[in-house]
């Protein structure tokens, strides 16, 4: 009887968990043991103290290094030490770790684009009982100065030019350095140490009685383990978290920490759960939810009040991570006038492991986008992918046989929708083993990659790093034989976990043999049937396993050097690209095609190697409208290449809503269809009219702006500036751009274009800030002055609010065929929006779209076009590569019709006047992209 | 005034050269609103510009309608005269794209790309081909037709049948009718004929009572007799006359009988009815399908059709789904002619894991032989079945 109660509640459990939301296969902070510590130091100040030891402070001469101790209260000997120094200009490296340690912390490498920095001259500028002021850069040119505050505990602060702070570390004393393990024997032996003393006894008998006592002890040593959801982390290393609290003064707005579903401006998580950094594959995500998600980049960026600049903390860590935030008020007596009190905001670092190595990112008055470069100074400035990855990619999970792809091949002209790309979800391959396909469904894929790319067109198959336990597939015998596989905590044997293909194993990517083999197996006679016309998307790479601890892997589990998964989690789906874009560069001869990968799991530094998605959104209004804020806070963290599954990955969108998507996604760096195999179909075609026409239409306008696109891209590839913008970061000075409506749910496309989603059902206008300037109606082109002002604009089903902005230019391609390949020797027009002083500039970037041409060989045009004084005029930066046509140019808001127009030629061009909205259209102006030119309007 | 005349000669030719190069693309219709002028007008009203201005690689109308032949604008259309094939508009984005759309390859006149003249290769493999189809079609119709002849009476003259069978069952009602009227007789005669008897007995009994009055043990006697006397009588009835319980068991009997027969009937009539709803076609040939079903084998699972009723899928050792029952059939009987499409439409079937319910749509094809043709899940629970009949050649 009772067994059959017993196996009655199994049941009720069994449903108990089916029912409730995924939410409970992942960690609370209070069910993780550090993250619960950390925080209760927080509340009740029970933390350790520590205090600079202020006669260690030295500078290394060689290497501009300047180190100090910490000593903890409760100690005599130090145990700790903090370097500082400046990496680049401007940025200052914090590192504290253990003086001398018996275990190294591991310090992951690779995640920097390199550990050889040209250390900016350290200089102790002055030194008293209180403090020590340190100095970077030369005399002419100083960096950046980083104060020390003695004190009885430690505080670091770094200055701006005008000595004030723009982050203050530990200054309310949440630093914290487990060393638990350690104390716990370092107390055993001062106890054994202080018996002795008072036994004070030769005795042998004795002796062999404490010998045995501290055999006791040794089994005595307490248990870490740490229990969740049915799995059990050993902890065999004990605590070891580190965390610290870093103040932004003066500071009511940061941002960053992606990648989460809320709104863009970082919440106060005091009263609920702090952010969480943690990649995981988390099904049906919800908004408004502070829970890690695939990716994690530890970096804030925080807009100082009434300032034009950013500043930015990369917290290097790639461990669990997690981060409250708070808001502090305090009274200043400086200002006489005005507010009295400034508001500040509170970030709390708190890590499982590691040791805590932060850049600070300080960017100047005026310079906002100063804070992106340096970031990518240290980890990579984005790659720049094909042009076709800028088009429109459809997918599905999956396209099951060749037939369908090459009948979606036909359907997109049928349908007139342009389309570059066509994607293989996990179904293409053979049993589910990557870097294979399946025989029956897919029987000739290299036939397959010729009829799309006979008209333009690309291929992407799906690679994840799991790979099939399956002793005669020769891959894995390759990986076993070499050892290659990710081991069980025991160090002997390989882990083994549950995905796709059943059991599997994952590779150990910290093993650069192990990101060489994965490398190589994208070469063209290892992949049978990919082709230079196939390129790659990374799934499942957080990794991703349906049986392991927060469907993931275990985190003692260990990889090469004895290092335990939990040190390196956050950067695995990092490596993973890593490996793959090294492989996708060497499988040309020439390596000098530029590959296409999208991830989904991602590290600080995967901007280099990848596009990042939102992984597995749903088809709601709710999640459509948290998209923005999404792929905004990644463009600020350094990842401006992304995108999100347009119509939702989850469930059936009604036709609205998905018409409502593909408006806006068109507008975003990454523009993809997809769908779980559960849902409907939704190709284009299917919803009918008018919902066809209007996806129709939303993807010609991505096609017909891919010249500006493009050179949006390239721009993010040497500047790191994001493609997607707030407002506040193009209008500075404008504080309703903070406003929280205009922040989230309208965004910038470079400097140049507003767009306003429509993310509600039958919603058919919206209010849309506008900030001081001109502004042209994208679909209209009418002109509105704005004061900086809220205005309704009319959002039937067809469109959606866009603007072009007064001040820039625009270079379109109006010709849209079926594929952007084919429009690539097609003409460009260029719109010419002028501003309130009758100016405007823009710029242009053309190559061959494919290879490193650019930047091996400088074939490429790089053109700044300027309309001022009535005179449109060029400056080519770069003119090595085949001159565009311009057939076209329309100025707008000139206000005045000219009686004629001239070339440099003195040679009158054709043009005619549309008063009704103030645009000047010159008719094949017979000039180029490419060639110097000026165009007189008189 | 020769060399004059050369000139003029000369100019013509050119202008004729220049003529054809300015209107490659130009629909034969609409050729007369491209003929030399000084303007032309932009095919949808809105605008004039100068003849020059055609196929001068510029949109200048709204409509597209002054480039036919060049890619500039976004709404034009190109015609490709495909001589040998049919002739075909294509959008004008496809014009000197790289990729050629015309069989005759004359969209690709300026991109470089050399495009293979496949029209009359094509129009051999498109006649070929529909030859092929023909014929099969052909054979299909005469199939059909002698399908059509061979069609049951019973869904020829469905309005008769029905009337046929309403008759039937109003006899049978009116059989079961008679049938309870007797019943009712018998059971009041059977309920009365106790008493009768014992009236009778007791008449006859009364009668003999005087004479054996003076005898002894009169009393003794008389009940006896009384019940020798209803025994014999019933006896006698039994076996002379109806026995009410014979007769009632022969009427449940019959009553059985009538009710078979009304079943029968009914279900018959039900069943026409049904067939009167369905509209099985002008010539009723749909009647073929009427409770039938087809079957086919893929590797993992056997489906089955039934046109009017369901589809199923069952797994080759296990179970088996309802993929829909019948909806509709996507066809007006009137507007059957052969190029329409007609489809059939199954939906609300057995619930998938996390899913929708399994719906299949089949797509009713000609051919020879009665079979389904393939079947594929074009997304999760959504089902395609190509099924191919005679009664689908016209």
């Amino acid at each position: 009887m009772k067994k059959i109660i017993c196996f009655f509640l199994f049941l009720f459990f069994l449903l108990l968990c089916c029912e409730c939301a995924d939410q409970s296969k992942f960690k609370l902070c209070s069910q993780s043991t550090f993250c619960e510590n950390n925080r209760e130091i927080r509340k009740n100040g029970s933390g350790p103290r520590f205090s600079f030891v202020p006669s260690s402070a030295k500078v290394d001469e060689n290497k501009n290094l300047f180190q100090i101790d910490l000593l903890r209260s409760d100690e005599v000997e130090p145990r700790l030490f903090v370097e500082i120094s400046s990496v680049i200009p401007g940025v200052v490296r914090v590192k504290i770790n253990e003086k001398d340690p018996d275990l190294n912390r591991y310090e992951v490498e690779g995640v920097l684009l390199t550990e050889n920095f040209n250390y900016q001259n350290a200089e102790i500028v002055s030194q008293n009982e209180e403090l020590i002021l340190l100095r970077f850069g030369s005399e002419k040119e100083k960096h950046a100065d980083v104060k020390l505050v003695y004190g009885s505990s430690w505080k670091i602060e770094i200055l701006n030019s005008g000595g004030e702070p723009i982050m203050v570390l530990n200054n309310d004393s949440l630093f914290n350095f487990e060393m638990d393990k350690k104390d716990f024997l370092l107390n055993k032996q001062k106890e054994k140490e202080k018996e002795a003393e008072a036994k004070n006894s030769d005795n042998e008998k004795e002796k062999e009685e404490e010998e045995e006592e501290e055999k006791n002890q040794e089994d005595d040593q307490p248990n870490y383990e740490e229990r969740f959801g049915g799995n059990t982390d050993s902890r065999p290393y004990g605590p070891s978290s580190v965390a610290l609290d870093v103040i932004f003064p003066d500071t009511e707005h940061i941002y960053g920490l992606p990648e989460h579903s809320t709104k863009l401006s970082l919440e106060d998580t005091e009263e609920g759960e702090p952010f969480r950094l943690y990649n995981v594959d988390i099904l049906e995500y919800e908004t408004e939810s502070r829970m890690s998600l695939y990716g994690s980049i530890p970096v804030i960026i925080s807009k100082p009040n009434n300032q034009k600049t950013l500043h930015g903390i990369f917290w290097f860590n790639p461990s669990d991570t997690w981060i409250d935030i708070s808001t502090q008020e305090t009274q200043t007596k400086k200002k006489l006038f005005g507010k009295n009190s400034r508001v500040s905001k509170r970030a709390h670092w708190m890590s499982e492991t590691g040791v805590i190595d932060l850049f600070i990112m300080t960017g100047q008055e005026g310079k906002m986008y100063q804070v992106f470069e340096m970031y990518d100074t240290l980890t990579g400035f984005p790659y720049f992918p094909p042009s076709f990855s800028v088009a429109y990619h459809q997918c599905r999970w999956s396209y099951k046989t060749q037939k369908e792809i090459q009948n979606l091949n036909e359907k997109f002209d049928e349908y007139d929708i342009p389309v570059d790309v066509f994607w293989m979800d996990i179904d293409h391959t053979d049993g589910k083993k990557y870097f294979t396909f399946d025989s029956r469904t897919y029987p000739d894929p290299k036939q397959l990659s010729k009829t799309v790319s006979d008209k333009g067109r690309k291929l992407v198959a799906i690679v994840d790093p799991h790979i099939k336990k399956e002793n005669s597939w020769e891959l894995y015998k390759e990986a076993q034989s070499n050892d290659y596989f990710i081991k069980k905590s025991d160090r002997k044997t390989d882990y083994e976990g549950h995905c796709w293909p059943g059991t599997s194993k994952w590779p150990d990517f910290l093993n650069q043999k192990v990101i060489e083999w994965w490398g190589s197996r994208f070469s063209y006679d290892k992949y049978e049937g990919s082709t230079s016309n196939m390129h790659i998307w990374n799934d499942m790479n957080e990794p991703a396993i349906f049986n392991g601890p927060e469907m993931s892997i275990p985190r003692d589990t260990i990889h090469l050097g004895e290092i335990e998964h939990r040190n390196i989690h956050n950067s695995y789906g990092f490596f993973v690209t890593k490996g793959t874009f090294e492989g996708l560069i060497k499988r040309n001869q020439d390596q000098n095609e530029r590959p296409f990968i999208l991830t989904r799991s991602f590290f600080a530094g995967s901007q280099r190697y990848s596009t990042i998605w939102t992984g597995d959104n749903m088809a709601n209004w709710d999640q459509l409208k948290y998209t923005e804020s999404m792929l905004l806070s990644l463009g600020l963290a350094g990842a401006p290449l992304s995108g999100e599954d347009a119509g939702g990955f989850l469930n059936n969108p009604d036709e609205e809503l998905f018409a409502r998507w593909f408006q806006t996604s068109a507008f975003h760096p990454f523009f993809r269809s997809h769908s779980h195999t559960d849902t409907k179909r939704r190709e284009p075609w299917v919803f009918g009219d008018p919902y066809t026409s209007i996806i129709r239409e939303s993807v010609k306008i991505r096609y017909s702006l891919l010249p500006f696109y493009y050179t949006q891209f390239y721009k993010a590839s040497t500047k790191g500036k994001p493609i997607m913008r707030p407002l506040w970061l193009v209008f500075p000075e404008d504080a309703n751009a903070l406003n929280e409506e205009v922040e989230n749910f309208s965004y910038m496309i470079s400097s140049s274009m507003l767009v306003s989603p429509i993310s509600e059902k039958n919603q058919i206008s919206k209010d849309v800030y506008l900030p001081k300037g001109c502004w042209y109606d994208f679909h209209t082109l009418e002109k509105i002055n704005s004061k900086g002002a809220t205005y309704k604009i009319d959002a039937p089903l067809e469109k959606i609010p866009i603007f072009y902005r007064g001040g820039k230019i625009v270079p379109r391609k109006m010709r849209v065929r079926r594929s952007s390949h084919l429009m690539q020797n097609d003409p460009i027009t260029l719109f010419v929006f002028l501003d309130e002083n009758k100016k405007s500039s823009g710029s242009i970037f053309i190559d061959d779209g494919h290879s490193y041409d650019f930047k091996n060989s400088n074939k490429y045009i790089h053109q700044k076009i300027s309309f001022q004084n009535n005179k449109l005029f060029t400056k080519t930066l770069n003119s090595n590569y085949d001159p565009a046509l311009i057939e076209r140019i329309l100025i707008f808001g000139l206000e005045q019709t000219p009686k004629n127009i001239m070339d440099n030629n003195n040679q009158d061009l054709i043009f005619n006047v549309d008063e009704s909205i103030d645009m000047i259209t010159i008719k094949k102006p017979n000039l180029s992209i490419g060639h110097d030119w000026q165009i007189l309007i008189q | 005034m020769v060399k004059f005349c050369f000139l003029i000669e000369i100019f013509l030719f050119i202008l004729l050269i220049k003529n054809q190069e300015l209107t490659i693309g130009i629909d034969p219709k609409d050729s007369q609103h491209y003929l030399p002028k000084k303007t032309f007008n932009c095919l949808d009203g809105n605008g004039e510009i100068p003849y020059s201005y055609i196929n001068d690689d510029y949109c200048d109308c709204l409509d597209g309608s002054d480039e036919p032949g060049t890619n500039a604008c976004s709404n034009g259309k190109f015609f490709c005269h495909n001589e040998g094939l049919d002739p075909k508009k294509i959008p004008s984005s496809r014009v000197n794209d790289g990729y050629c759309d015309c069989c005759s390859g004359e969209d690709e006149y300026n991109s470089g790309v050399e495009c293979i003249n496949t029209c009359s290769s094509e129009h051999l493999i498109k006649k070929t081909k529909n030859e092929k189809k023909e014929k099969l079609r052909k054979k299909g119709s005469n199939k059909r037709e002698q399908m059509i002849n061979e069609i049951d009476d019973l869904f020829l003259n469905i309005d008769e049948e029905i009337e046929k069978s309403e008759g039937k069952l109003e006899i049978q009602k009116m059989k079961k009718e008679k049938l309870k009227q007797r019943k009712t007789q018998i059971l009041v005669y059977k309920k009365q004929l106790p008493k009768l008897i014992e009236n009778y007995c007791n008449l006859l009994l009364n009668k003999t009572k005087i004479k054996k009055i003076e005898k002894k043990n009169t009393c003794l006697l008389k009940k006896k007799d009384l019940l020798n006397c209803k025994n014999d009588l019933e006896m006698l009835i039994k076996s002379k006359f109806d026995d009410p319980k014979r007769s009632l068991k022969k009427i449940k009997k019959q009553f059985q009988e009538i009710g078979k027969k009304k079943k029968v009937i009914d279900q018959k009539l039900n069943r026409i009815k049904k067939i009167q709803d369905l509209d099985l076609g002008e010539h009723f040939e749909f009647s073929y399908w009427f409770e039938k079903c087809f079957e086919y084998n893929s590797d993992k699972y056997t489906y089955k059709f039934c046109p009017f009723d369901k589809v199923e899928q069952k797994e080759k050792k296990g179970k088996s789904f309802n993929l829909g029952k019948f909806k509709s059939k996507k066809w007006k009987t009137k507007k059957l002619s052969h190029r329409a499409k007609r489809w059939m439409l199954f939906d609300n079937g057995d619930r998938c894991n996390n899913g929708p319910k399994r719906s299949t749509k089949i797509k009713l094809l000609c051919g020879y032989s009665e079979k389904i043709v393939s079947i594929k899940e074009t997304s999760t629970c959504v089902y395609e079945m190509r099924f191919q009949s005679p009664l689908m050649c016209f």
